[in-house]
């Protein structure tokens, strides 16, 4: 859409990923006047990288999972020089789940109580079944394939029948079997059949840099369309300078800036953010007009606990067939074995795994970069190459607790394109974290091993693209930035739908608890507009 | 495809000749140097990894006879400039169809599953032991039960 009424209107959302998606959706459906603003741009599957020859090289470039690297347009600048991570992420229409590998997971029940399951940390002031029935209908209106029934979670089961697992599937299942590990056939946010506007899967297997023929359950596919129909207005090339706040402490609107560098101004009743646990404590930092510290960060919380969730990852090769370029990757199995505490290992939560295929040669031969010169060119490169069709990877999402040391801040000295500070990341793994990072190391080592690998090669670890903990949710003001609604503390026409509001990040990939947790902030907005204090 | 770079005749061959120490062939798979499309495939590879002035710098960093010792001197000495060139050396030659075929890889097909794929794989009985072993995790009774 290109221009904006101008009068104030119901409800603005910023960021248009799986959070802004859904709130926009839920509440246009519900009759709200909604606009989003959205500082990239829609992407078209035809042109993403997947079916080109040279898509391996393209995703080191220009299609990029690290925003650094791409430094399109509606990228941010990260300073990462004092952290142990650099994150990945994509803005624009349908956010990360552009990229996203469709992993879909629930939080297990215990990653909502640490502090009373494990003693540390904090409890989330929200659990596993007040989330159940909003990760029920996110399932059901995007088309996840999974098989119902993991004796891993409470009772639920999925509208879509589970992908095959293939042959690499099968044959870690076997050896998992052995071992007496858990593991179960993955749970994706990828349509097994046709599902609305997406085709079935052809299985590419490029999940993870996105799906050149749109048969994947990204929200500018799965939502968006969805959204717009009900009446949701999305702005793309819309960068969100600041929230705007009246003498009563209400959100009025923003400030923004379009593509052409002008700045703009939009009203509403009320505002939503979701830019994701590095965008949306920075935007809360830039509006600074009269709060110097930034917006809603009463609590000196905006901004601090962040959490990463690092991968690690052990790729095995294999004597065996095992047609490894099958999709969907996407994950072919996963496992909670070690998802939860057993102190006997030496750190406390854990990490879910999950089995994929490599994404090509190249992505297999990432695994020789940290050799010596001698042991990585020459025939070692053939070698290994020769065994693409025949390896498999383990990954891990390594399950960081939040520190208050972990922060997002602003960036005055690197701005984007737009002029507005970049982002500064403070971030450090700790102990728990680099034990865990090396005990799942060495069982993936042993499960690859028990399904027959000849040979196993740990990868340096590297970015999930989970973004979280940095406006957290609670009970208490002094101690969080949003109320168990998503709301925030300080500003009560003013809500949280992404990754930030996460209390612990829990050992499972997230975005299945974000578009959860912004159908129920989203579903309360509504039902509870009647009460809620507005600008005057 | 994306579109060529503007790499010269000159700077293609300097790669080439570095692919040829790196990529020297083994079993099934040609040397990358005679392969016949290679100097193509060098030109969409470099453009795929965005030319900029990084990588003509690059280009310019290889001996001008590369051989084991001298790329293994570069690597140590200028590993921003090694990791530049042998992306693209690499990633040509894994472009190559005929590098692909070697390799028993597909290149680019639509492999929509066969319904009955998963229901062949999963009625084997795979699954029973995951049933028999239980929960791996606390479960919600287990959790509801430490937090009252
Ligand atoms: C390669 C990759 C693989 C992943 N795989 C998985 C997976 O398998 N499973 C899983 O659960 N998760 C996965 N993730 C993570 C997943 O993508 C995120 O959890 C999810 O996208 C978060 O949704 P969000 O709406 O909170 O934020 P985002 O998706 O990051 O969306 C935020 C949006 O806000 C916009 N924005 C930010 N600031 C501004 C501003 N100032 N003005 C205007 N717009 C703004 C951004 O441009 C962006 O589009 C992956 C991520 C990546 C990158």
């Amino acid at each position: 859409m290109n221009e904006l009424s101008t009068s104030r209107l119901d409800v603005l959302v910023v960021g248009a990923g799986p959070g802004g998606a859904v709130a926009s959706h839920t509440l246009a459906s519900r009759g709200f006047s909604v606009v989003c603003l959205e500082q990239g741009d829609w992407v078209n599957p035809g042109d993403m990288p997947g079916t080109k020859p040279e898509f391996e090289l393209l995703t080191r470039g220009q299609w990029s999972v690290w925003p650094n690297e791409r430094q399109g347009r509606a990228d941010y600048p990260l300073n990462v020089d004092d952290a142990d991570a650099d994150p990945i992420m994509f803005n624009g229409v349908g956010g990360g789940s552009v990229f996203y590998g469709a992993h879909w997971m629930r939080l297990l029940p215990s990653d909502f109580r640490v502090r009373s399951v494990d003693g540390i940390c904090d409890d989330w002031p929200i659990g596993y079944e007040d989330l159940a029935p909003y990760y029920d209908q996110v399932d059901r209106f995007i088309g996840v394939s999974g098989l119902g029934g993991d004796p891993a979670y409470p009772e639920h089961d999925y509208p879509l029948p589970p992908h095959p697992i293939g042959p690499g599937g099968i044959q870690m299942a076997q050896g998992m079997n052995k071992l007496g590990w858990h593991w179960w056939p993955g749970a994706n946010a990828i349509p097994s059949t046709a599902f609305k506007n997406m085709g079935q899967c052809v299985r590419w297997g490029l999940c993870e840099r996105g799906c050149p023929v749109g048969a994947k359950a990204s929200f500018d596919l799965a939502y968006w369309p969805h959204a717009t129909a009900a009446g949701a207005k999305l702005v793309t090339g819309a960068r969100v300078a600041r929230i705007t706040v009246d003498r009563q402490g209400l959100a009025n609107g923003a400030v923004w800036i379009d593509v052409e560098g002008r700045e703009r101004r939009i009203e509403a009743n009320a505002v939503v953010l979701a830019g994701n646990g590095i965008g949306t404590p920075r935007i809360l930092l830039m509006s600074d007009d009269q709060h110097p510290d930034g917006l809603a960060n009463s609590s000196g919380l905006v901004g601090k606990n962040l959490m990463l969730h690092p991968v690690n990852s052990v790729l095995g090769t294999y004597e065996e067939e095992l047609a490894a370029w099958y999709g969907p990757a996407g994950q072919l199995i996963y496992s909670l074995e070690f998802a939860d505490t057993d102190a006997s290992r030496g750190f406390l939560r854990g990490a879910k795994w999950a089995l994929m295929p490599p994404l090509g040669v190249l992505h297999v031969l990432d695994h020789l970069q940290e050799h010596s010169f001698d042991a990585r060119w020459g025939r070692h490169v053939h070698e290994l190459a020769s065994y693409t069709g025949r390896s498999m990877i383990w990954s891990g999402v390594i399950d960081d607790l939040p520190a208050e040391s972990n922060t997002v801040s602003l960036d005055r000295a690197a701005t984007d394109s737009s002029g507005l500070p970049g982002a500064k990341l403070d971030y450090r793994r700790d102990e728990n974290a680099d034990r865990m990072v090396d005990f799942m190391n060495a069982r993936m080592v042993e499960a690859h091993e028990a399904a027959g690998a000849t040979r196993t090669l740990t990868a340096p670890l590297t970015e999930s693209g989970h973004l979280l903990g940095t406006a957290r949710m609670g009970d208490d003001p002094a101690t969080s930035v949003v109320d168990a609604w998503g709301r925030a503390h300080d500003v009560p026409n003013l809500f949280i739908v992404d990754g930030s509001v996460m209390v612990t990040g829990g050992s499972v990939n997230p975005t299945a608890t974000i578009a959860a947790m912004s159908l129920r902030t989203a579903t309360h907005v509504a039902e509870t507009a009647r009460d809620q204090r507005v600008p005057a | 495809m994306t579109r060529p770079s503007t790499l010269t005749r000159e700077q293609v061959a300097r790669i080439r000749a570095a692919a040829a120490v790196l990529l020297p062939g083994h079993a099934e798979s040609p040397a990358a140097d005679v392969l016949p499309d290679y100097d193509e495939l060098v030109q969409v590879a470099a453009a795929a990894v965005g030319e900029g002035r990084a990588l003509p710098a690059a280009i310019e960093a290889l001996p001008d006879e590369p051989t084991w010792e001298s790329l293994s001197t570069l690597a140590d000495a200028d590993p921003a400039s090694f990791e530049q060139v042998s992306l693209v050396a690499v990633g040509a030659y894994f472009m190559s169809p005929a590098v692909l075929a070697s390799l028993g890889l597909p290149t680019g097909e639509r492999r929509p599953a066969d319904r009955e794929q998963v229901v062949d794989e999963l009625s084997t009985g795979i699954l029973d032991a995951v049933y028999e072993r239980g929960c791996p995790v606390r479960t919600l009774d287990d959790v509801n039960g430490a937090t009252r």
